[in-house]
């Protein structure tokens, strides 16, 4: 499996590269795909999906973006095998809940939670890292209030 | 100090009133034992581990297996106030070379203990902390002082609602209390200002430090709201509805009490990783400086000695398991017993009583001659509204709540119905929710990705608001503690819970209801409320039939959650009063019939208005500490 595919579709599927009026991102963490790419290929709700998944998403990655928007909708998010584990993939990259595992509560990884996009897309930044005094009393950097 | 005593005072729990109490008499050269049934873990490791271990969408607290087992308790419970045994291994003395506690390790070292309850769904959805330092590891900060009124609700309104609730005087008043408030904001280290609306709290000392400034939202919420008031239906009579700074027991000066300043990480329930947040492992560090202080730690007290054939003997022990656990899990215990001059029960509104009324005095249990112990018990149930706001608030950020609306808590509506106190939230919709987790979840469960799901999470997620208001209940006998037939690992009998949340505080719920919709509706150009919640009451706390329909067409933007949530604050179990026959303790929580014993804790007080409780318990332990030092020298 590509690693390089995961991250380009991972991306793709998530909103990557962010801009305006979100707050900027150009790129996700490698290192973090990595991680969510090996863990999800172990185990996923449907089944061990993963390299069908990217082969399928290497066939219509180099499309123009309207026609690899409606692939992947026809293909992947449709599909009842790629769509579930699309769908984990994506919730991985915004909450940094580790995939679930049968029986057990879905659980953060400490290392990839602060990286969750939920806090950038937040405005906010992870629960229980301090910054500073008083920063909350203004509207984040970078936004028009 | 005579032989005959192992100590001057016995103190049975390290939380916030017992390790105050501890501190401000060994300062003062007592001799104490304070016997706490968790472990004394409390240095920056465990810190560290309930931050790394709390980020889990909705569950606040370390992810482990007695935890969980737990919730399956809770579940599936019948009727019983399921306590989970002791467990970790390997456990010293509180900053002992043996202490050898690791984060990682499965099993808790503190006890999530959750309840059932009585009928009609009214579980008591509050729990407690057996550990040194107690609750106050995962409490919100808020220090707030009770108003005058609050002290004499009988006699100044007497409320007499249907399901035979009934207010109860206090037997001391603010102004007895109010230098011992000035003494637990200095030493919890309380930054604050005193709001506009302060009903007549008058003050001798002023606030440590100054105010933690207030949160953006806080300032898009108070000026949207120049000049609203709200109506109260059962009087008629219009408040204003004004946001301001909340009291806080947390640092906004570096350095004080040695603790660092809030720096907002935005966690403080469950934990602040840096402590710039009080909680009493302070007190227990600072009791132990003194040099006067043992803390026993996995000791649990079971039974006070009492003699059985006269009740007014005074008490002449303290029975406690001390546990440990093999490297097999087995959990092993020892039975001991302690003694001194007089003894503290400082374990809380239902571990007190648990430990009272499996003590036998005379022909009754320790300290009952009024019947009233375990009887009363309460909670403040919160009602939560939350809002998608027109413009971005910007949630998520700086310390959970840093204002409230102080200016419903008193009025003449309280013949009829409950106070309230509004706290407004700086974690989106954390607690009706569990976001931020929530929303990008349904988003994509519900076919949203790409780019459109990157923009509504961030649109929604900047606009999240929500409104927690405390409700008065009133004290009610029929809702109590008893003892189960049934016991824990150390063979001690479990408390058995009877609650549900009366008229008074339904009445509270839903005024609270109605005045969170209406700030929010200054916050939204076109609101859509939708109710999930508890029927209105008439004047007879009859269910009005009519109330809480969605009448708004579109689609919804403020919400009412369904029910109500526990806030953590138990109270009233063995009430304080100035007649033995109707209360167990007098105005210095000190036990009627037997007067070497003192119980403390909001297991105390005789009515419960709106204020979180610490901050009244800690003032109050205080006031108590003095009155045993004198009788001590007597």
């Amino acid at each position: 499996m590509n690693l390089d595919d995961f991250v380009s579709l991972s991306e793709f599927l998530v909103g990557v590269p962010f801009s305006a009026p979100l707050p900027t991102m150009t790129a996700l963490d490698p290192k973090l795909a990595q991680v969510y790419m090996t863990e999800l290929s172990a185990w996923s709700l449907q089944g061990p999906f993963m390299e069908q998944l990217l082969t399928t998403w290497n066939g219509i990655k180099d499309q123009p973006v309207e026609q690899r928007t409606a692939s992947v909708n026809r293909l992947i998010m449709n599909d009842e095998n790629l769509g579930p584990l699309a769908r984990q993939i994506i919730l991985a990259w915004y909450t940094g809940f580790h995939p679930w595992s049968p029986g057990q509560q879905p659980t953060p990884d400490p290392a990839n939670y602060s990286g969750a996009l939920v806090w950038m897309l937040a405005r906010a930044h992870p629960m229980a890292v301090p910054l500073s005094f008083g920063y909350w009393q203004t509207a984040p950097a970078g936004t028009e209030s | 100090m005579s032989k005959k005593f192992d100590c001057d005072v016995v103190i049975v729990g390290a939380g916030v009133a017992g390790a105050m109490m501890a501190w401000k008499l060994g300062s003062q050269g007592v001799k104490v034992i304070v016997l706490e049934a968790g472990p004394g873990k409390q240095d920056d490791d465990a810190r560290d581990g309930y931050v790394d271990n709390f980020k889990i969408a909705g569950t606040p607290y370390p992810l482990r297996p007695a935890a969980l087992k737990n919730v399956d308790l809770f579940t599936n419970s019948t009727n019983y106030y399921q306590e989970q045994p002791p467990q970790r291994p390997k456990q010293g003395p509180i900053g002992s070379a043996t202490d050898t506690n690791d984060p990682d390790d499965p099993f808790g070292e503190y006890n999530i203990i959750s309840s059932d309850v009585a009928s009609k769904g009214d579980w008591f959805q509050t729990n407690y902390e057996r550990q040194a330092g107690g609750a106050t590891w995962h409490w919100l900060g808020n220090s707030i002082r009770f108003l005058p009124k609050d002290f004499t609700l009988r006699s100044t309104y007497d409320p007499q609602p249907p399901d035979g609730g009934r207010a109860y005087d206090w037997p001391i008043t603010y102004n007895d209390l109010e230098p011992w408030y000035g003494a637990a904001e200095n030493s919890i280290g309380v930054s604050g200002i005193n709001p506009t609306a302060n009903f007549g709290t008058t003050r001798s000392t002023p606030y440590p430090m100054p105010p933690i400034p207030q949160s953006y939202s806080d300032t898009q919420m108070e000026s949207s709201l120049d000049g609203v008031t709200f109506r109260d239906k059962w009087t008629n009579e219009d408040y204003p509805l004004q946001v301001s700074p909340t009291p806080q027991g947390r640092n906004s000066v570096k350095g004080y009490n040695d603790r660092a300043q809030c720096h907002g990480s935005s966690s403080c329930i469950p934990i602040c990783p840096i402590q710039a947040k009080y909680d009493a492992t302070q007190h227990v560090q600072m009791a132990q400086k003194t040099g006067n202080v043992e803390f026993r730690v996995q000791s649990v007290a079971y039974q006070v000695l009492a003699d059985t054939s006269d009740s007014g003997k005074p008490i002449a022990g303290i029975r406690y398991r001390r546990w440990e656990t093999d490297s097999f899990g087995n959990i092993r215990s020892t039975e001991q017993t302690v003694t001194g001059k007089l003894y503290v029960l400082a374990s809380h509104a239902i571990e007190n009583v648990k430990i009272l009324l499996n003590s036998p005095c005379g022909n009754l249990t320790v300290a009952n001659e009024s019947d009233q112990v375990g009887r009363n018990l309460a909670d403040h149930p919160v009602s939560l509204v939350y809002a998608l706001t027109d413009k971005p608030i910007y949630g998520y950020r700086g310390p959970i709540s840093t204002s409230g609306v102080e200016s419903v808590r008193d009025g003449s509506f309280r013949k009829y119905r409950g106070a309230f106190r509004m706290e407004i939230g700086n974690d989106g919709w954390s607690w009706p929710l569990g976001d931020p987790y929530t929303t990008p979840a349904d988003l994509v469960n519900g076919g949203t990705w790409g780019t459109q799901l990157a923009q509504q999470v961030s649109d929604t997620l900047t606009r999240q608001l929500r409104i927690g208001a405390l409700a008065e209940p009133l004290p009610n006998a029929k809702y109590r503690v008893q003892l189960s037939g049934q016991r824990d690992a150390l063979g001690i009998p479990l408390p058995q819970l009877t609650y549900g949340v009366d008229v008074y505080a339904q009445r509270s719920l839903n005024a609270a209801v109605a005045a969170s919709v209406q700030i929010f509706k200054k916050m939204v150009a076109r609101p859509v409320v939708q109710y999930n919640y508890m029927e209105f009451l008439d004047s007879r706390g009859a269910i009005l039939a009519d109330t809480f329909r969605n009448t708004d067409e579109g689609t919804p933007n403020i919400f009412v959650r369904e029910g109500w949530a526990g806030a953590g604050h138990v109270m009233g179990t063995h009430r304080m009063g100035s007649d033995p026959a109707t209360s167990v303790v007098d105005g210095n929580q000190r036990s009627h019939t037997n007067r070497n014993l003192y119980l403390l804790g909001s297991g105390n007080w005789p009515s419960y208005a709106t204020a979180n409780p610490t901050l009244t318990i800690a003032a109050l332990s205080l006031r108590t500490a003095e009155a045993i030092k004198q009788q001590l020298t007597q």
